[in-house]
């Protein structure tokens, strides 16, 4: 049987002048998240930040398979990430970690 | 392979002659193959210093001119001077009589609503002249990152009115950053995400910032090519002339 929510792995890569700490980054993507959908949207997402090396300025969020749009512009959203300005360019998308790992990281 | 394009980017984000390289890096790398650069008086020589390093970073440029007309007999006379300067033609439509003669206009690419205000202009019969002109309508990014709250949220109504009328009409839609600095730049997937929050069909979003960008440079540098007459008519290469003469009599 189908599960009914698959999860989504996206990477992205962020683009800054300054370095941005993951605890930062997570706080700003929720922010938007909650500013573009509300609460009820967010919670539609089950949104986490995997994990970011500082070092690329690579990382991995989770969301459903039915919110990876969603997601895609809530980075696109994303302008400032603890009042340094960045883009956060998606580099690909995938069924599971291993496989984002491989493909994008 | 699908060519991205970003119609609309300020000279401003090219601060200075330094930058050049580190700029054009994130753009390639953002995944653009294709842009178009807002001019601004003195940019020539800048213009083609940035033309001639986009190379080195597989990236095509080209000049676009937006023009702000007080009236429509400004509009005109400004479009009789520059159409063969400029790959791109914008007209930002601030005011009701200026979008409806840029709409009709064949010689305005794209009509800009820079402000929520503005977007009320693009009523149905506007759509009809834009039709039959030609002219496409383009979405900047920009204008929805700069605004926050209940403003947003109107700009987003708005613009997905106006997308709903385009697509009603056949009107063509492009959307573009149309940054001022390079933190507005957004690749062209997340330019994507911007059609999912306007309700574009999915399989028209993508052709917003590839094939129907791509296709209005790729006419327009036909038609500013010195050999261009009309559409449909060219003036053929001498050399070819006399080859089809030759062909001619040996038959």
């Amino acid at each position: 049987m189908v599960k009914e929510e698959r999860n989504r792995y996206i990477v992205f890569k962020i683009y800054s002048n300054s370095d941005v700490s993951k605890e930062d980054l997570a706080k700003d993507i929720w922010r938007t998240l909650l500013a573009m959908y509300g609460e009820y949207g967010a919670s539609k997402t089950n949104f986490w930040l995997i994990e970011y090396d500082k070092n690329t300025k690579k990382g991995i969020i989770r969301c459903t398979h039915t919110t990876v749009n969603m997601m895609r512009t809530v980075l696109a959203f994303t302008t400032k990430i603890a009042e340094t300005p960045v883009i956060i360019k998606t580099l690909g998308i995938s069924g599971t970690i291993k496989a984002a790992k491989e493909k994008f990281y | 392979m699908k060519k991205y394009v970003d119609m609309y980017v300020s000279s401003s984000i090219f601060h200075s002659e330094n930058q050049i390289d580190e700029i054009l890096h994130i753009i390639s790398e953002l995944g653009y193959a294709i842009i178009c650069i807002s001019f601004n008086k003195g940019f020539s020589d800048f213009f083609e210093k940035i033309k001639r390093k986009s190379e080195d970073f597989g990236l095509e440029v080209y000049r676009r001119m937006n023009l702000l007309p007080k009236n429509v007999q400004e509009l005109k006379a400004k479009l009789r001077q520059i159409r063969r300067k400029f790959e791109i033609i914008s007209v930002k439509c601030v005011d009701k009589k200026i979008c409806v003669a840029a709409a009709r206009d064949r010689r305005v690419d794209t009509l800009n609503f820079p402000t929520l205000e503005s977007l009320k202009n693009f009523t149905e019969s506007t759509a009809n002249l834009a039709a039959e002109g030609d002219t496409a309508i383009e979405i900047c990014f920009k204008t929805f990152l700069n605004v926050r709250g209940i403003r947003r949220a109107r700009l987003i109504t708005e613009s997905r009115k106006a997308a709903k009328i385009a697509l009603k009409k056949g009107i063509k839609i492009v959307i573009d950053s149309g940054a001022e600095n390079i933190f507005e730049m957004r690749g062209p997937q997340e330019l994507c995400s911007l059609g999912y929050l306007l309700d574009l069909p999915e399989e028209y979003i993508d052709l917003t910032v590839s094939e129907i960008p791509f296709n209005i440079i790729k006419t327009n540098l036909s038609k500013l090519s010195a050999s261009f007459v009309l559409p449909g008519v060219e003036i053929v290469d001498v050399e070819e002339k006399n080859w089809s003469k030759k062909r001619e009599t040996d038959t």
